[in-house]
């Protein structure tokens, strides 16, 4: 008897949280299962990547030779940028110049992809509010955009990718177009496509995103490059979103609309990038 | 007071269910998530007492909802009624192992596919073969989800003491009547 009050004051606990602090559950969910996942990524780093060097030793020589070449260049370049670096900072010295956005890149790591039911394109990455990550801060890898953070806990964040239906970015085209210019659109994300039956090998692979409502009178060349424009205030200005496919006039006639394919592959995504906006070491 | 040790040992099971879930990734080959929390909150509906079994499928359906970006009690009422439904096949279901978790897992998968995605407002912008080509990705994850979430729930079961001998009719047990 008193084991069944017991189970009915958890029950009851447990559905009034889910109905009346949703949000608090959430993040409550995430941080219970960050430990776990945190040891899954540690022992994908270094034991299985251990086994799978032993496995492959002779690979491995190989790689590692080109990596630390790889390295010594990679120092060059470092040394060259913190000359440059140290350059900016007595020129803007001098100028009075402050920089409009401080802010600074925070590494994550891909905890999950999906969650648990994988309705929605996007991931969690190891990095929360005890970071400095916030809520609308941008995500980034090197190859281009890959989202937006639109949920944080202690430690992990939830990031929208601009694959999914429901994203949307200001973009421009990265081509300069003698009197016309700057030509604009809205990047809504791919998911499937309304209406149409995607073939089956297509149910992975992310459809292209759609640039809409930019100047009818302009008609881009494939493969223009598409970078954000900075007018939505989520992304900075000149970050490589996608590229662009073909285009066409958009059923009102109104205006032109294009399909463009993410300069990102989100199925390998394994590190990123967040641009906290809260500034540190490196924001001047 | 004796302490029952059924209740840390569910929690400890759905966690490593939603740790698993969680993790795997969909691929190229099953662009799915396998739901290994359903197949657990299944086995707990057919092996245990109605409040044990509740409290499983709210604690399964409250971490489906909550990791996967779902509407509150979307996965919870899909598993309320699932409830309903194994409860009156409980005199048909011979026994509760890994086959039958395989073949009512695949089922409820496909089901559960369809409701939320009813629910969440997706249903109608996906053509129709890309939505009987999910439902078939769905069966097979539900029938992977059946067999592993069925086989690990039953070793930590005996590996947990929950699992107790059945009684012999006539008072002496097997094991030493020779």
């Amino acid at each position: 008897m008193k084991q069944s009050k017991l189970l009915i004051w958890i029950l009851v606990i447990s559905v009034g949280s889910l109905i009346f602090w949703q949000s608090g559950v959430r993040k409550f969910a995430r941080e219970s299962l960050y430990p776990f996942e945190n040891a899954g990524l540690w022992f994908e780093r270094t034991v299985a990547v251990r086994c799978r060097a032993v496995l492959s030793r002779a690979q491995t020589a190989s790689e590692n030779q080109m990596l630390k070449r790889e390295v010594a260049l990679l120092q060059m370049a470092l040394g060259d940028a913190e000359a440059r670096q140290q350059e900016v900072l007595q020129l803007r010295k001098a100028l009075d110049f402050k920089p409009s956005v401080k802010s600074r890149w925070i590494a994550a790591s891909v905890l999950s992809r999906g969650g648990t039911s994988a309705a929605w394109q996007n991931i969690r990455v190891a990095k929360g509010s005890s970071h400095g990550v916030r809520k609308g801060d941008p995500v980034v890898v090197p190859d281009g955009v890959v989202g937006r953070v639109v949920e944080v806990s202690a430690h992990t964040s939830e990031v929208l990718l601009i694959s999914d239906p429901n994203s949307r970015v200001a973009c421009e085209l990265d081509t300069p177009v003698a009197d016309m210019g700057v030509v604009r659109g809205i990047l809504y994300g791919g998911g499937a496509r309304p209406g149409v039956d995607p073939e089956l090998t297509l149910l992975y692979v992310v459809e292209p995103l759609r640039l809409r409502y930019m100047s009818r009178d302009f008609n881009p060349a494939p493969r223009t490059r598409v970078i954000s424009s900075g007018l939505g205030h989520t992304f900075p200005k000149g970050l490589l979103v996608g590229y662009l496919l073909d285009s066409s006039f958009d059923p009102n006639g109104l205006s032109r609309e294009a399909s463009v394919v993410p300069a990102v592959d989100m199925a390998s995504l394994d590190l990123v990038f967040i641009l906290s906006a809260r500034g540190g070491s490196n924001a001047e | 007071m004796r302490n029952d040790i059924n209740l840390p040992v569910m929690g400890v099971t759905i966690l490593l269910a939603a740790v698993l879930q969680d993790m795997i990734p969909v691929s190229l080959w099953l662009p799915v998530k396998i739901g290994f929390l359903t197949s657990v909150a299944l086995f707990y509906m057919l092996t245990r007492p109605f409040l044990k079994a509740l409290l499983a499928l709210v604690w399964a359906g409250v971490l489906t909802d909550a990791l996967g970006g779902l509407p509150a009690l979307c996965t919870v009422s899909f598993l309320f009624c699932a409830y309903g439904a194994v409860n009156s096949l409980r005199n048909v279901i011979y026994s509760t192992g890994v086959f039958t978790g395989m073949v009512l897992c695949a089922g409820l998968s496909c089901i559960q596919m369809i409701w939320t995605r009813i629910w969440i407002g997706t249903s109608g912008t996906a053509g129709i073969w890309y939505s009987f080509a999910l439902l078939g990705y769905s069966i097979v994850a539900g029938a992977i989800a059946g067999v592993v979430g069925f086989a690990i729930c039953m070793l930590i079961d005996n590996f947990s003491g929950c699992i107790k001998p059945a009684k012999e009719k006539n008072g002496l047990s097997w094991s030493k009547a020779d």
